[in-house]
This record gives C-alpha cells, structure tokens and sequence, in this order.
C-alpha cells in the first residue's frame, strides 16, 4: 500500500471510501453525509429555550431533532479521525499550522475565530444546497445526482478561490 | 357549518379522522421514533471508517498527486 509517512494515498482512500458509501446504503439504507446531523443536533439544542419555534420550523417536521443514524456517524467520524492521526503520528499539539501563521501571524484567538465563522459558512451553505462536501461530494455524486455533480463542482471552484484569497499564489 | 363535520368533499372523512389517520401513518412509517439500537451502531461503525480515512488522506503531500 503507498503511503507517505502517516499518509494513504488519496487514491486508495477514495476507492476505500466508495466502498465504503456502498456499504452504509447495503446495510442502512443511508448515504454518507454529515450537514443534516448539524441541523438535528441545532433543532435539540433549539429545544431547550424555544420549544415552540422547533415545532413550528418547517424543516423539524420532516427533519425531527433526535439522535440518529447520521448524528451517530458524525461522532464516530471525529472518533475516527483521531484515530487515524494517532496512529500517523499527526498530533502535535499545534493549534496554528504553519501555513497560516507564515500569513497572518502565530495568534490562537484569530485562527480559531476564522476556523468557526469558516464551518459556520460552511454549515450555512450545505443547508442551502442540501448538502455537504460528504453528501453531494460522496454519496450523491457516485449515485450520478446532476445536482451533486453541480455542487461538487462549485465545492472545488469556492475552495481554490478561498485558498488564493487567503495564501494568494 | 363546522369544517370538521363536511364530510361529503372529503370522501366521508371528518377532520379528526383525518388527522387520526395521518398520525398512525407517521407511526407506521417510523417519523418521530428513534433509529434502531442496531442502526444507531453501525453509524458509529461507519463514521470511525469514514474519519479513519479522511484523516489518512488529509496528510498526504501536495506534490506527491
């Protein structure tokens, strides 16, 4: 298997991970994706000072706030994650890579406002378009959707803009 | 006339046995109830494989593509 230090190659990676998205519709009946897990655990926190407002909201009729199948992924996929930088040797403890404060300076608080308002966009925009980089990107483009194929697209165009924005050339 | 007792353009139907049979559709076809104890494992399953894997890849070098 190549590998790069810690590393698989993305190759390898990415036919694991069809593999693996074939997997989760054989025994669950589910795609892979992430953004709705959001929306629930945002609809159960909602729950606790608006009640009302949550059962009100469009959205939390067809997408009740409980734990489920994909809130149960999202916590396995942190899990997961830090296992796969466990055993590559990727926890370094560093809060500001290096790209980052080769740019805009070694600052903790700013690099972690930016991370938020980044995920926040990012949460924001998956909900508009029904889905995330995992959804559209992974289950819905190996299922041939035109639509997740567009979002794809537009995944790849808003990051290469985002990325020369930030660390130019 | 109450809406709930014109029951000629709703097929018999009154209101409350509409919103009755709505809700044991719902029942039925499992909104509102929490996934299967099975079900809720095999997300964790598959989220630690997915995770497990991004991060694999994430490292990987730029000039290795």
């Amino acid at each position: 298997m190549e590998s790069e230090g810690g590393a698989w190659s993305p190759y390898l990676v990415g036919a694991l991970i069809g593999v693996l998205s074939m997997a989760t519709f054989y025994f669950s009946d589910k795609p892979l994706g992430a953004s709705t897990a959001y929306a629930r655990v945002a609809g159960m926190l909602t729950r606790f000072v608006a009640p009302q407002r949550v059962k009100r909201l469009p959205f939390y009729r067809d997408t009740e706030p409980k734990v489920e199948w994909e809130t149960m992924l999202v916590v396995g996929v942190v899990i997961g994650a830090f296992a796969g930088a466990w055993t590559g040797g990727e926890i370094t403890g560093t809060w500001v890579p290096e790209a980052w404060a080769e740019r805009f300076g070694d600052g903790v608080a700013l690099r972690l406002a930016v991370a938020f308002l980044g995920g926040a966009l990012m949460a924001y925009g998956a909900r508009v378009a029904g889905g995330c980089t995992s959804g559209h990107g992974t289950s819905g483009a190996l299922q041939l959707s035109v639509g997740s194929w567009i979002a794809l697209g537009c995944f790849f165009i808003g990051g290469v803009i985002v990325a020369r924005a930030l660390y130019g050339t | 006339m109450a809406p709930e007792r014109d029951t000629a353009a709703s097929g018999g139907v009154t209101l409350a046995e509409a919103e009755a049979i709505a809700a044991a559709n719902e029942q039925s076809s499992g909104v509102g109830k929490p996934d299967a104890p099975k079900q809720l494992l095999l997300g964790l399953v598959f989220g630690l494989a997915f995770g497990f894997l991004l991060q694999k890849m994430a490292a990987w070098p730029s000039s290795r593509f």
